[in-house]
């Protein structure tokens, strides 16, 4: 599966004959990938449950929106990366939290998630990365965790490999910081 | 409490000490299989007939309304119009009456003595 094309995606997922049976088994190939990518942003595992279902349900959806132009899983990370913005922005609206303290939310959410088990090293690096600024977390999520290339990384945020590559530099920087701080 | 020596861009678990509930990922892919999978129902639209039917009959209903009121004011026009050839008719039967006693002989008589 892993050498299909955007071409070959494209043309399985038009017909109506293969189109079930393809995205049943894109779901089953790209799941945990899409998962990881969406837990980091939403932070906790309700939250990454609803985002989940959210994203493979917009995605079967608008199926006939994806042309093969690029690739299918760059497609469903732009999906997922979409949905999670949009379900952060929700809570915001819900009154969940307030402008500007996002990162403080979700360090608390994280902590109170029964699915989060993570050392001291882990915890104190959750709470770094959840300090940084939305694009440079996402950023820094993708290409430390996700290990993305950053040519994939372009594509689903539309931000040009230069940007990217500055992004992730001063969020490094940023968590260097934050650990010689606490030392 | 020991310090963590670890570098944190160098640690092995890339999950970040978050785990998700077991059989997760089995069971979320059924569920949205069933998702996919699952048959449109398509609503039976109404056959073109049924959805006309109600209007056609409307329309029927406004002719006949209208229909009954043109008949009224017809019939109320012709008893008028009636009338008055009533009158014509007992003009013309007057001037037939009128005209077949009258002989030529008594109309030269009629004129000489106009005359005179």
């Amino acid at each position: 599966m892993e050498d299909r094309t955007a071409h070959d995606w494209f043309v399985l997922l038009s017909s109506p004959e293969t189109r079930n049976k393809t995205f049943s088994e894109a779901v089953g190939h790209f799941q945990e990938r899409i998962y990881w990518h969406i837990r980091r942003i939403v932070v906790t595992h309700d939250n990454a449950n609803d985002v989940m279902q959210n994203t493979f349900l917009k995605a079967w959806k608008y199926i006939d929106n994806f042309r093969g132009d690029s690739k299918f899983s760059t497609w469903l990370f732009r999906i997922a990366t979409n949905e999670s913005i949009d379900y952060l922005n929700g809570l915001k609206k819900e009154g969940q939290y307030m402008v500007g303290e996002e990162g403080a939310y979700l360090q608390e959410a994280l902590m109170a998630d029964p699915y989060f088990d993570g050392d001291a090293l882990q915890q104190e690096l959750q709470k770094a990365i959840l300090l940084l600024p939305d694009k440079q977390r996402l950023v820094f999520n993708m290409r430390y965790f996700d290990e993305m290339k950053y040519d994939d990384i372009s594509d689903v945020l539309g931000v040009s490999v230069g940007a990217l590559k500055a992004s992730y530099h001063i969020a490094q920087k940023k968590i260097q910081a934050y650990f010689q701080a606490e030392e | 409490m020991k310090k963590d020596m670890r570098d944190p861009f160098e640690m092995k678990d890339k999950t970040g000490g978050m785990r998700v509930p077991t059989g997760y990922f089995e069971t979320f892919q059924l569920k949205i299989e069933e998702e996919v999978n699952k048959e449109v129902v398509v609503m039976p639209t109404a056959r073109a007939s049924k959805r006309i039917l109600p209007w056609v009959r409307r329309a029927m209903y406004v002719a006949a309304m209208l229909a009954g009121v043109l008949l009224v004011y017809k019939n109320a026009g012709q008893s008028v119009a009636d009338e008055t050839n009533v009158f014509s008719e007992y003009a013309l039967t007057e001037d037939e009456v009128f005209s077949s006693s009258v002989t030529e002989y008594d109309l030269y008589e009629y004129l000489y003595a106009e005359n005179e």
